[in-house]
C-alpha cells in the first residue's frame, strides 16, 4: 500500500509556498522547507520525492537553485556516515537540520523567520516518526 | 571484479555524479524557472488571499446603519477637502506646465505608462521580488515605478500577470547621474543595500543626495530617482569612491505600481506629431 505521507507533506508544501508568496514581508517560517525538511529529518530514504520538491522550492522562493536543495543532497549520506562513526542520535540530526535551513539567512530572509522555520519543522518531524512508526508497527 | 576495484569503481561514481549534478545546477541557474513557477503560483496567492478579502466584505456588510451614517458624513467632509485640493492639485498642473514650459523640459518620451497591482511579495526582509497584476499586458523588461522612485524591471509575464525583479536585486545596474552634475555611475543591487559603482573621489554626492536614472542604454527612462546615498567612503589606492546607498521607492508598503513599456517606433512618433 503506498504511503499517503509524501502526498500530504508535498501538498502542504506546494500550499505553504503560496502562503509565503502571498503574505511576503511579515515574518513567517518558510513552510515548505520545514515541512521538506521534516521529511528528510523523520526518514533518509524520503529523499527521492524530498529532494526534487526542495529544488522546486529553492527556485520558486529563492530563484536559484543555489538554496536548499544542495545541503538536501549531502543530507542522506551525511546522516548515514555521522550515524556510522558517532551512532543514531539527535545532535547530528539537529546539526544537520540548521544546516538544511541556513541557506534562507544568505537569501534575505530574517533571522526569526529561520527560528520560526525550525520551530515549525521539529514538531512536524516528531509528528512524522511517529507516523511511520505507527505505520510499520 | 576484485572488491578494491568494485569500490574504486563506485567512488567513481558518485565524484561523477556530484559533479554531473553541480553542472547542472549552475546549468539551470539562468534559466527563468523561478519566476515561471511563481506566474504559475499565481491562482493559489489569489485563493490563499480570498478569506482577507471575504472578511473584509464580511465586515463591511455588517456595519450597522449609524456607522455608515457617521461614515457618510466623514466622507462627503472629506470629499470637500479632496475637491479643494484638487483645485489646488490644477491650479499647481497648470503652473507646472507652465514652468516646465519655461525650463524648456520635456516629458518621458518614448514610454508608455499604466498602473498594476501588487499582489504578491517575496518573504526576504526586503521583498526583492514582486508578483503584479496589470492593467493591460506587459512585457519582460518593462519598467516598474513606484510614487517614490524607480521598483525594478518586470522579468517575465504571462498574460496580464507579471514577476518583478527590484532594484536590491544583484542581477539588475541601473545607470544614475546627480541632477545639475556631470556623474554617470551604476547602482547595483546587494540583497538588503544598493552599492554605487564608479563614482570618482572627487566628485562623489555627500550622503542624502538621491541620483537618478541618466537614460543611458535606454532601458530605464531618464529622471527617475533611484537611490539616496547613505554612506560615501574613499578607498585607498582608488580612483573612486566606495559608495552605499537606499532605494528611494518604497514597494514594500505600495499596494499599486505603474509599469512603463517602451512605446515602438511609429507609436513615439505618433505621440510627438499629436503634442503641441
Amino acid at each position: 500500500m503506498i504511503s499517503p505521507i509524501p502526498v500530504l507533506v508535498l501538498t502542504l508544501a506546494f500550499a505553504g509556498l503560496g502562503l509565503n508568496l502571498a503574505a511576503g514581508g511579515t515574518p513567517q517560517p518558510d513552510w515548505a522547507l520545514a515541512l521538506l525538511a521534516a521529511a528528510l529529518l523523520a526518514r533518509r530514504h524520503a529523499w527521492p520525492w524530498a529532494l526534487p520538491a526542495l529544488l522546486l522550492h529553492d527556485l520558486a522562493l529563492y530563484w536559484s537553485p543555489w538554496g536548499a536543495f544542495p545541503v538536501g543532497c549531502l543530507y542522506p549520506w551525511a546522516v548515514s556516515r555521522l550515524d556510522a562513526q558517532a551512532g543514531p542520535g539527535l545532535p547530528q540530526r539537529l546539526a544537520l537540520m540548521m544546516a538544511l535551513t541556513a541557506p534562507m539567512l544568505w537569501h534575505g530572509w530574517s533571522l526569526a523567520s529561520w527560528l520560526l522555520t525550525m520551530a515549525c519543522c521539529v514538531p512536524v518531524w516528531h509528528a512524522m516518526v511517529e507516523a511511520l512508526e505507527h505505520r510499520h508497527a | 571484479m576484485p572488491r578494491r576495484a568494485w569500490r574504486r569503481w563506485w567512488r567513481l561514481r558518485w565524484w561523477a555524479g556530484a559533479l554531473a549534478g553541480l553542472a547542472t545546477l549552475y546549468a539551470i541557474q539562468p534559466l527563468p524557472i523561478g519566476p515561471r513557477l511563481d506566474l504559475d503560483l499565481f491562482p493559489l496567492v489569489d485563493a490563499l488571499q480570498a478569506p482577507a478579502r471575504w472578511w473584509r466584505a464580511t465586515r463591511l456588510w455588517f456595519t450597522n446603519q449609524s456607522r455608515l451614517t457617521e461614515e457618510n458624513r466623514r466622507l462627503r467632509a472629506a470629499l470637500e477637502r479632496q475637491a479643494g485640493a484638487r483645485q489646488e492639485l490644477n491650479a499647481l498642473r497648470a503652473e507646472n506646465r507652465q514652468l516646465r514650459a519655461l525650463l524648456k523640459l520635456k516629458d518621458i518620451p518614448g514610454f508608455r505608462w499604466r498602473a498594476a497591482k501588487v499582489l504578491g511579495r517575496s518573504p526576504d526582509q526586503m521583498s526583492q521580488r514582486l508578483l503584479l497584476f496589470t492593467q493591460a499586458d506587459a512585457s519582460a523588461g518593462d519598467v516598474v515605478v513606484s510614487r517614490n522612485g524607480l521598483v525594478g524591471l518586470v522579468s517575465e509575464t504571462r498574460g496580464r500577470r507579471a514577476a518583478v525583479r527590484t532594484i536590491l536585486d544583484a542581477s539588475l545596474s541601473a545607470p544614475v547621474t546627480l541632477p545639475g552634475r556631470r556623474l554617470a555611475a551604476l547602482v547595483r543591487g546587494q540583497g538588503e543595500r544598493l552599492r554605487v559603482d564608479f563614482v570618482p573621489l572627487a566628485d562623489a554626492p555627500p550622503p542624502g543626495s538621491v541620483l537618478v536614472t541618466s537614460g543611458a542604454g535606454g532601458v530605464f527612462p531618464p529622471g527617475i530617482p533611484v537611490a539616496r546615498v547613505t554612506r560615501v567612503r574613499p578607498v585607498a589606492g582608488s580612483l573612486f569612491a566606495e559608495v552605499e546607498a537606499e532605494p528611494v521607492a518604497t514597494w514594500r508598503r505600495d499596494a499599486w505600481l505603474s509599469i512603463a513599456s517602451r512605446k515602438t517606433p511609429a507609436a513615439a512618433a505618433a505621440d510627438s506629431d499629436a503634442r503641441p
